[in-house]
């Protein structure tokens, strides 16, 4: 039988934009890396500091300021190390500066400058990319600095991003952050052989880089081999419980494969029951899809008035983003006349409904890529 | 010099060598992040001849150089001021006023950009996103697909919004301007965030 899940909308978060998974990759990990240059997107682990929150947001953790009697290259490098405390309390602008300070102590610390375009992804490319830039006319065979030039050229040349993606991992066939980066770009570009290749090599040569293991369950889930997405996913939750793309792909993949009360079971503990107010709300665009996913399967294990709930969930609190997605859908899956204005109406919550709870879209729901 | 058209401006007349030296001087400098130096050109650029062409030279590199717009609007007021049939510096003034979020500014620079250069795809689509600021959703629409008929890598750079924002399956331009693709095309054009 035809598999009968559509999960566009879902899968427009979680098998496609690499984008989507930045949120997750800046998270702290625990894995060592105390100069933060294993790559762009690593971050530093926790600090250790005893004071509350509020007392780290002020300067109660921050480590003492830099010695400017230093020779320059190590001023700069002491700046540096500045800068990684600081990320990991997080003081994020604090970081930011003391980034600088190494930079203007040493131009030519090109871990400086690496350090410095890391700490300004991901809002503010341009000045990363010429960081990077720089960083490469010193140390033109960093795989680091080339991996993170690859990370920011993904998105608009993947050629070029795809070369200096190479070059890294040419360099340093062991460097978890430069595979997993090309494998995000080979994803792109449709090849997800050779994605999964580079992923099953960071993963045996860094256990401790989840998100490598994250991404192969989602390309796994693209090539379809659910079961050994559910596989990736689970070790990922093994390891964080409650991370919220894992638990998104294994129920998608669960869903594939028909075992629908798993998928519900993982949609919920994202989602919470329906119709109760957890921190995941239709208003966030990576839980929105799920409320409509967990309806559509909820409709098919006779819970009704819960997909009801779940519904009325997204149209009443997901934002006109998830109005102007419902109305695509809808549009493309027999409801041509539905308005696309992004607002509700009571053409929309019939069509929805007839849609998601009643499972009378036109061409059904499909597992799309 | 191999390629004479680079000693001539938009207009097809021949351009101030000084200037132009010290502006691709500057661009070198700034390519390998001696910024001081490059700074250090524009300024004698502009101080050699007040003109439009060194004024916009020295406004773009202030606005890339971030935190510095006022003084890169400063320029390309200037420019505009000299030259008010000057495409480049009412396009680039566009993308310094959008920068400060004064958004009706920025719509008539860009307006006035599209005057001079109707063909300018990327203002259409600056325009466009401006439209959608203001809620006027079809002259959004409007804008957005004239600039990707007109010029295919609007159509590329904005594929990955609407693939992000949920609203197209995939990175790849569709072959065609299908109607669900200009589904997608208005969709965007409804959604403040999809950028």
């Amino acid at each position: 039988m035809v598999i009968v899940v559509r999960v566009g909308l879902l899968l427009a978060v979680a098998a496609a934009a690499w984008f989507a998974f930045a949120p997750f990759a800046f998270a702290p990990s625990r894995a060592p890396d105390r100069l933060g240059t294993a790559g762009p997107l690593r971050s530093f682990g926790w600090a250790e500091c005893r004071a509350s929150s509020a007392q780290q947001a002020q300067d109660a953790c921050d480590p003492p300021p830099v010695d400017a009697s230093l020779p320059a290259a190590q001023r700069s490098r002491a700046h540096m190390e500045r800068a990684v405390t600081l990320v990991s309390l997080p003081r994020m602008e604090q970081a930011r500066q003391a980034a600088n300070e190494a930079v203007t102590a040493d131009p030519k610390n090109a871990a400086a400058l690496l350090l410095r375009a890391r700490l300004a992804l991901p809002d503010n490319l341009t000045a990363a990319a010429a960081d990077v830039n720089a960083g490469l006319l010193l140390a033109p065979a960093d795989p680091n600095l080339l991996a993170t030039r690859a990370y920011l050229l993904a998105g608009s040349q993947p050629e070029e991003a795809l070369r200096d993606a190479n070059a890294a991992v040419s360099l340093d066939g062991r460097n978890a952050d430069a595979l997993w980066i090309r494998s995000c770009i080979l994803a792109d570009l449709g090849q997800l052989e050779a994605a999964d290749g580079d992923l099953s090599r960071a993963v045996l040569a860094d256990p401790d880089a989840l998100e490598a293991r994250q991404w192969r369950a989602v390309i796994r889930l693209r090539m379809t081999r659910f079961r050994e997405a559910i596989e990736d996913a689970t070790a990922v939750l093994a390891r964080r419980s409650s991370h919220p793309m894992a638990l998104q792909v294994r129920a998608v993949a669960e869903m594939a494969l028909g075992e629908n009360e798993a998928a519900i079971g993982d949609l919920t503990r994202i989602l919470g029951e329906p119709g109760q107010r957890t921190s995941a709300q239709p208003s966030m665009p990576m839980f929105r899809p799920l409320f409509l996913q967990r309806a559509v399967l909820l409709a098919r294990s006779g819970r009704r008035q819960d997909a009801v709930h779940d519904l009325e969930a997204t149209l009443s609190l997901g934002g006109q983003q998830a109005l102007i997605a419902m109305q695509l859908h809808l549009r493309k899956n027999g409801f041509p006349d539905v308005p696309l204005d992004g607002k509700r109406s009571q053409a929309l919550d019939d069509a929805a409904l007839t849609c998601f709870v009643d499972q009378a879209c036109g061409r059904g729901l499909t597992v799309a890529n | 010099m191999i390629n004479r058209q680079g000693l001539l401006d938009w207009r097809g007349r021949q351009r101030d060598f000084h200037v132009l030296a010290l502006t691709h001087r500057a661009g070198l400098y700034e390519a390998t992040a001696r910024y001081d130096l490059a700074r250090r050109d524009l300024d004698a650029a502009v101080d050699y001849k007040y003109s439009p062409e060194a004024l916009l030279a020295r406004g773009e590199f202030l606005h890339k150089r971030g935190g510095m717009d006022e003084a890169a609007l400063n320029d390309l007021d200037n420019a505009t001021a000299l030259d008010p049939e000057y495409p480049h510096a009412h396009n680039l003034r566009g993308f310094v006023l959008v920068q400060m979020r004064r958004w009706e500014l920025a719509l008539r620079s860009f307006d006035r950009t599209l005057a001079l250069d109707p063909d300018n795809a990327y203002a259409l689509s600056m325009r466009a996103h401006l439209h959608r600021e203001f809620g006027r959703t079809e002259e959004a629409v409007r804008d957005m697909e004239a600039a990707m008929l007109i010029d295919p890598g609007v159509v590329r750079e904005t594929m990955p919004a609407l693939l992000h924002a949920g609203y197209w399956a995939s990175v790849e331009p569709p072959p065609a301007f299908t109607p669900a693709f200009r589904d997608a095309i208005r969709a965007c054009m409804l959604d403040k965030t999809c950028n």
